[in-house]
């Protein structure tokens, strides 16, 4: 009996976008712990469990794209699944052909910095593989929108608000610096920049969670997830900011406050302040690696991994009081940009679906 | 009905006020009185092979340091020479098991001042060798064999210090006093005599 007997086309095209998605979601918590080991242990090789990590889900990414590819195959109403199937198709290529690259960029320029032409190819391909699997995901036919399929959007949101992140942290974080480049951005952009885009991603990304669910959990959950991988990749192996998991993890209470707003109540008025709220937690949610960033404007000291919760702590009380209102209305900014996602997504699904019909 | 939205608007302010006099204010305050770690870089070896050489020969140099404090993140034991206008050929390092590569520091390079205290640097004024580990844990010990080539004769000075990062106190750096080098650090001098043949 092999697997075409046993499952659907539509249900193999599931497991399809479910694997990407937990491909991506395994690279992009490696490349999270890759920062940071860079930041103790300073690997001079590119053979590191980091890089191990970041490569097997590279490899559980492209079976994935596999197992899509056959089940859209078999799928009645292609069209529905066709822009899902194009951005998985764009994006793998590009992690795979960037792997290489990055191997050949450590060879000819040493130990790189965050910031390099292939990690920018390997995330961004990341980002949009990770978008087509979601995509994949939540077009699957809304009559089996079960409590297991809500989970399996958390498992595709994840990857795009890790790879996302990732993007942001190369052109906010100063570590871009080697030998031979310097591609670190100017301190005051990066501050800038992160000041801004970092609450807007968080409130999109944990807005749409709960938006195309609309269950209560979904977005708590999908939080809750995010703090622990990160708490795992950049908090747990620096031993010196262990004594800081507790303030780390208190951000779901934050969480847990959007999703009830959002879920007791259909006004605007106070979807908008679920968004205020999410975007007010960005300090906290970027810790410990937002140190780096605002320490390079305000503290400017010199913030080795032992005194990072030092450096932190003075931020907080110096900068974050000054910062939050701006983060405030860039989270009601990413409630509003979310829910415009969502509706422009419906808008593209109908046009295609009257464009092409299946039957 | 009513009193339950009121019952979730007022459970929803206190959680957030929980949350941010927690966040901002009391959990910051107690992470900026947690103890900084020191460590204390101690040399338990440091061992030239000759004090007296004829020109054109060889000496070889043996440094072996302990961390006897906290965790440092990165602890440097540097071996600089200051008859030398370069590394290359003179210098050449014979073994060591740190966990990074050593770095050479020729004549003009960036080097960092009073021991990282500040993000300010200088251009190195001679070469040296910097031998490292990040981090370096309490209690590890590292060590360096360097075979050295003065290039002319008379007195060949070599200055040999380490620092603990962060540089959290004055037990984070040895030796303690002495000469002072260009970085504003204080080194250990030793000599050895290059005779003409």
């Amino acid at each position: 009996m092999n697997l075409q007997n046993v499952i659907s086309g539509k249900q193999r095209f599931l497991l399809g976008c479910s694997m990407v998605s937990f491909g991506i979601l395994m690279t992009s918590s490696a490349g999270s712990w890759d920062i940071t080991n860079h930041l103790l242990n300073k690997p001079e090789t590119f053979f590191s469990l980091p890089h191990l990590f970041l490569y097997l889900g590279v490899a559980i990414s492209s079976v994935g794209t596999g197992v899509m590819v056959l089940g859209n195959r078999h799928v009645f109403d292609q069209q529905k699944f066709k822009l899902s199937k194009k951005l998985v198709l764009i994006g793998l290529p590009m992690v795979i052909l960037a792997a290489p690259f990055d191997y050949f960029w450590h060879l000819a320029f040493g130990l790189d910095g965050l910031l390099s032409p292939s990690h920018f190819a390997l995330t961004f391909g990341l980002f949009l593989a990770s978008i087509g699997a979601l995509s994949g995901i939540v077009s699957y036919p809304k009559s089996k929108f079960t409590i297991s399929h809500s989970l399996l959007t958390v498992l595709g949101f994840l990857p795009i608000w890790l790879t996302a992140t990732g993007i942001l942290y190369m052109f906010s974080l100063p570590f871009s610096e080697t030998e031979y480049f310097d591609f670190n951005p100017d301190p005051t952009f990066a501050v800038i920049f992160a000041t801004l885009s970092y609450p807007l991603l968080i409130s999109t990304v944990l807005f749409m969670s709960y938006k195309i669910n609309k269950r209560f959990g979904v977005l708590t959950i999908t939080g809750s997830c995010f703090l622990f991988i990160n708490a795992i990749t950049s908090i747990f192996i620096n031993d010196f900011l262990f004594t800081t998991i507790p303030f780390y993890l208190a951000t779901i209470i934050p969480f847990f406050i959007s999703d009830i707003i959002l879920s007791f109540t259909k006004r605007k008025i106070l979807q908008f302040a679920a968004g205020a709220i999410l975007g007010s937690t960005a300090f906290m949610v970027y810790y410990p690696l937002i140190t780096y960033v605002y320490n390079g404007v305000f503290t400017q000291k010199v913030v080795f991994p032992s005194l990072i919760a030092h450096v932190y702590s003075e931020l907080m009380v110096s900068v974050y009081p000054l910062l939050v209102g701006i983060m405030i209305v860039l989270g009601v900014i990413g409630a509003a940009l979310g829910g415009y996602i969502l509706s422009r997504g419906d808008a593209v699904k109908q046009v295609l679906g009257e464009a092409k019909p299946q039957s | 009905m009513k009193l339950k939205t009121v019952g979730i608007v007022c459970a929803i302010i206190v959680s957030l006020t929980f949350y941010f006099v927690f966040s901002v204010y009391f959990l910051p305050d107690s992470y900026q009185s947690l103890k900084k770690p020191i460590p204390e870089p101690y040399l338990s070896k440091i061992s030239f092979s000759e004090s007296d050489i004829q020109y054109g020969s060889s000496f070889d140099i043996n440094i072996t340091g302990t961390n006897l404090g906290d965790a440092s993140d990165i602890q440097i034991i540097s071996i600089g020479f200051p008859n030398l206008t370069s590394l290359d050929d003179r210098v050449k390092i014979t073994s060591y098991d740190f966990r990074q590569s050593p770095f050479f520091i020729e004549i003009g390079d960036d080097v960092g001042i009073n021991y990282g205290d500040t993000s300010e640097s200088i251009l190195a004024q001679y070469p040296s060798i910097e031998a490292y580990s990040r981090p370096w844990k309490s209690n590890e010990t590292y060590q360096i064999s360097l075979s050295v080539t003065p290039d002319k004769p008379g007195k060949f000075v070599v200055f040999v210090k380490s620092v603990g990062l962060p540089h959290t106190s004055e037990k984070s750096h040895l030796p303690k006093d002495g000469f002072l080098d260009y970085q504003n650090e204080f080194v250990k001098v030793y000599n050895v005599f290059v005779n003409t043949p």
